[in-house]
């Protein structure tokens, strides 16, 4: 077509004198037109398509896509039961554009309301010369919604998650806490955090104008992001039991910690850990003292409950046998220029008699006969002095020297207690050495993920432990000094622990820390309980301020595990001492229960009143004959207390010291009143 | 028979003409279906979203439900009801175990 129009130009130019066809003109002025913006259209699609491609391309992608970083849940704790310990949610937190807000002094008491906030402190985040700042993190859903209503311009609101505990302090030390931005700081939380927490991953979304994301491919986001979960092996009821318990023994006996460890026997499995004061991992900006898992971190002198130990390692050697006796030098010995004394002067005593009545100068005469390698051996072997391996971080593993380094009276010390430090849960495990035949089993908190478990380790001989074992039920049975830790019905064992603490200056003061390790049942245990009250006073004896509370948990554990028998051992029928946790094939002949029939189906169980004469039961000495208050004047108050227990009576104690020498009811008189109220004053010396 | 082999030009361009016409058509058709693919694929990512957005709102309402719920349960608050109801444990001898 142009060849046409060019020759016909041509033409045009030879024949000078015809008339112009304008129209042919146009016609290729406007082709050339056409032309030339055709080209320059091409040329300006080579441009941006070929030259400027990819840099438009990535301009283009910065504009529409986003990178979308997501962070999958963080994973939940749970007990044994299956029972939420700790969980996270999606939350919202609110922040600010102060550069954006169109008038912030009249923001400032909107969302003072809505957040129910003090109104300066959110003046003073909104005067700060910053483009972004936080005014609350992780608020409530309701006061989100009142953002939301308020519509203000300026504040918005972002998703972020946050970590409950709905069950509020229970085993708070125990779980620990995270922080604001989900990473672990404590306990569980911590020694877990790899696996608690969620995986990260970062994909890339569709932008649209307004800024909405969306994904228009999968881009693997089908992938689980979410952290594992963690079940443990403590048991949520029990560890409530051992709460109020633990608890109720410090706030009675004004000490100024303790901790309770309950733990299933045969299997190793740590059933409750508790600590007090209580730690709510739901408020964690709580003085750090509080969320200190005392339990793990802090190693004690154990005290008498050691002397389990020594008698163990003793009968292994053949170094004693049950009925071996030693003279306990009437209450008091000097060894190498220091005292040791016995809360009650005793002559000579079988071994049995020295673990009942926790005689410290015979123990001391025992391990001094076993000898310090000996006994620091079987130390070592039931593992003082080495980490338990439970998967929680920094575990106190307490001090046992060498013993090339121990005089003969740190052999004695040790023998009794002192001189030496465990935390509570190597306690624990060397307890159920004893309960577990003289075999040695890792503890366990976790059961899922599973840990790696220790290979077991044999101690001692089946008879040696059994044989200790026994031992340690005449404590609680017989008139031993954890006769408060009895439980009726069923036969309990263990051993009270009383130990001085160390001042600054390195000398023993006026300091205790009274413990109690008992085993329910004690024949063949099911649960070790282990009670530990810091500093009690002015009672600091282990068989007065923590076997109640071992007792406590003990009776509440069997009857939630629906052990606990029902037999007739409240009546106790002329049992003297005869307690004994027997339990005899005698079906209740039940006193304070009975049980009356309506009709014909409606049994109703009634409570008979005070009135009634069986209405309480009868413990030991209480007997017909035995209807006057005994006189426990000049006797040391553990063991007026002993005595008063015995007549179903726990003491009120006035003043301090250790002598009783006065009380009301005045002695040999007839109980005043059926419910028995004994106040003992006591005295130094 | 040489020049019966080759057909004439304006036959040819004939021959050509439905193809082309059909495979413009087709190109259009299957343009426009590339374009009505797209805006609907667009649509259900908006609307992928917005469930996926309602299914988060869900699965974190229903996490804040099980957290009171075990609140609730908690052994301390039933202790405090318990209280309130004047419940208490069963000491021993007050327990009846029932079999079958």
């Amino acid at each position: 077509m142009f060849g046409r129009l060019f020759s016909g130009m041509k033409n045009d130019r030879m024949k000078k004198n015809a008339p112009r066809d304008w129209v042919r003109i146009r016609m290729v002025l406007l082709g050339m037109c056409v032309f030339v913006i055709w080209g320059g259209l091409w040329y300006r699609a080579f441009q941006v398509q070929i030259i400027r491609g990819p840099e438009l391309t990535a301009m283009a992608s910065r504009q529409h896509k986003a990178a979308e970083f997501e962070r999958g849940m963080r994973g939940e704790i749970f007990d044994r039961q299956g029972r939420l310990l700790a969980k996270s949610t999606g939350i919202q937190s609110v922040y600010v554009r102060p550069l954006e807000l169109e008038d912030p002094a009249a923001a400032a008491p909107v969302l003072a309301a809505a957040l129910e906030m003090p109104i300066s402190q959110v003046r003073t985040q909104l005067a700060r010369p910053q483009n972004f700042v936080w005014l609350a993190r992780q608020i409530s859903d309701r006061n989100a919604r009142n953002i939301v209503d308020a519509g203000l311009r300026g504040v918005y609101l972002a998703e972020e998650t946050a970590r409950f505990y709905p069950h509020g302090h229970l085993a708070g030390q125990v779980l620990g806490f995270v922080g604001l931005d989900g990473e672990g700081l404590e306990g569980i939380e911590r020694a877990f955090d790899e696996i608690l927490a969620g995986d990260k991953a970062t994909f890339v979304a569709q932008r649209d104008a307004s800024g909405r994301r969306m994904y228009l491919d999968a881009q693997g986001r089908e992938v689980d992001l979410r952290g594992q979960n963690v079940t443990l092996t403590l048991d949520a009821q029990i560890q409530f039991f051992a709460e109020e318990a633990l608890a109720e023994a410090v706030q009675n006996f004004n000490g100024k910690s303790g901790m309770a460890l309950v733990v299933h026997v045969s299997s190793g499995e740590i059933l409750a850990m508790a600590n007090y004061p209580f730690f709510n991992p739901n408020m964690s900006r709580q003085n750090p003292e509080q969320w200190r898992n005392r339990l793990l971190l802090d190693a004690l002198e154990p005290g008498s409950t050691l002397k389990s130990m020594l008698m163990a390692a003793a009968l292994e050697e053949g170094l004693i046998t049950n009925d071996t006796i030693y003279f306990c030098e009437e209450g008091r010995w000097r060894l190498t220029g220091v005292t040791i004394r016995d809360v009650r002067g005793r002559g000579w005593l079988p071994a049995n008699k020295i673990l009942r009545y926790s005689s410290n100068i015979c123990s001391a005469k025992i391990g001094l006969d076993l000898g310090a390698t000996r006994y620091h051996g079987y130390l070592q072997k039931m593992g003082f002095g080495e980490r338990t391996g439970l998967p929680l971080l920094g575990e106190n593993p307490g001090i046992l020297r060498p013993p090339r380094s121990w005089y003969p009276v740190d052999l004695a010390a040790v023998s009794f207690g002192q001189g030496m430090s465990a935390n509570a849960l190597q306690m624990a495990r060397a307890y159920l050495v004893l309960a577990n035949r003289g075999v040695m089993r890792p503890l366990q908190l976790v059961r899922d993920p599973e840990q790696p478990v220790a290979p077991m380790a044999v101690v001692f001989r089946e008879e040696v432990a059994q044989t200790v074992m026994r031992m340690l039920q005449e404590v609680v049975e017989e008139d031993g000094t954890g006769t408060q830790a009895r439980i009726p019905g069923v036969i309990g064992a263990g051993k009270t622990g009383t130990a001085q603490k160390a001042t600054a200056a390195g000398r023993y003061g006026d300091r205790y820390v009274a413990s109690f390790a008992g085993f329910y049942p004690g024949d063949e245990p099911e649960y070790f309980i282990y009670v530990v009250v810091d500093e009690p006073h002015p009672q600091h004896y282990g068989g007065v301020v923590a076997a109640p509370a071992v007792r406590e948990i003990g009776l509440r554990s069997l009857a939630y595990a629906g052990r606990l028998p029902e037999i007739g051992v409240l009546s106790a029928e002329g049992q003297r001492h005869g307690h004994q946790g027997q339990q005899t094939d005698q079906i209740v002949t039940n006193r304070s229960l009975q049980v009356e029939r309506i009709g014909l189906e409606q049994p109703i169980l009634r409570v008979p009143g005070p009135s009634e004469p069986d209405a309480f039961p009868q413990l030991d000495g209480l007997e017909s004959g035995e209807q006057l208050v005994p006189n426990v004047t000049g006797m040391s108050v553990r063991r007026a207390v002993e005595h008063l227990r015995g007549f179903g009576v726990m003491p009120k104690v006035e003043g301090g010291g250790g002598i009783v020498f006065r009380q009301s009811p005045e002695p040999d008189q007839p109980w005043p009143r059926q419910e028995r109220e004994v106040t003992l004053w006591l005295e130094l010396s | 028979m040489a020049a019966n082999t080759h057909l004439p030009s304006k036959q040819v361009s004939r021959r050509w003409v439905w193809p082309t016409v059909l495979l413009g058509f087709s190109g259009l058709i299957l343009g426009l279906a590339v374009v009505w693919i797209n805006i609907e694929r667009l649509d259900l990512a908006y609307e992928l979203k917005q469930l996926q957005t309602e299914l988060e709102r869900k699965v974190d309402l229903q996490a804040k439900l099980e957290v009171e719920r075990m609140n609730l349960l908690s052994s301390s608050r039933l202790r405090v009801l318990a209280e309130e109801h004047e419940l208490r444990q069963a000491e021993p001898g007050q327990i009846r175990i029932l079999t079958p």
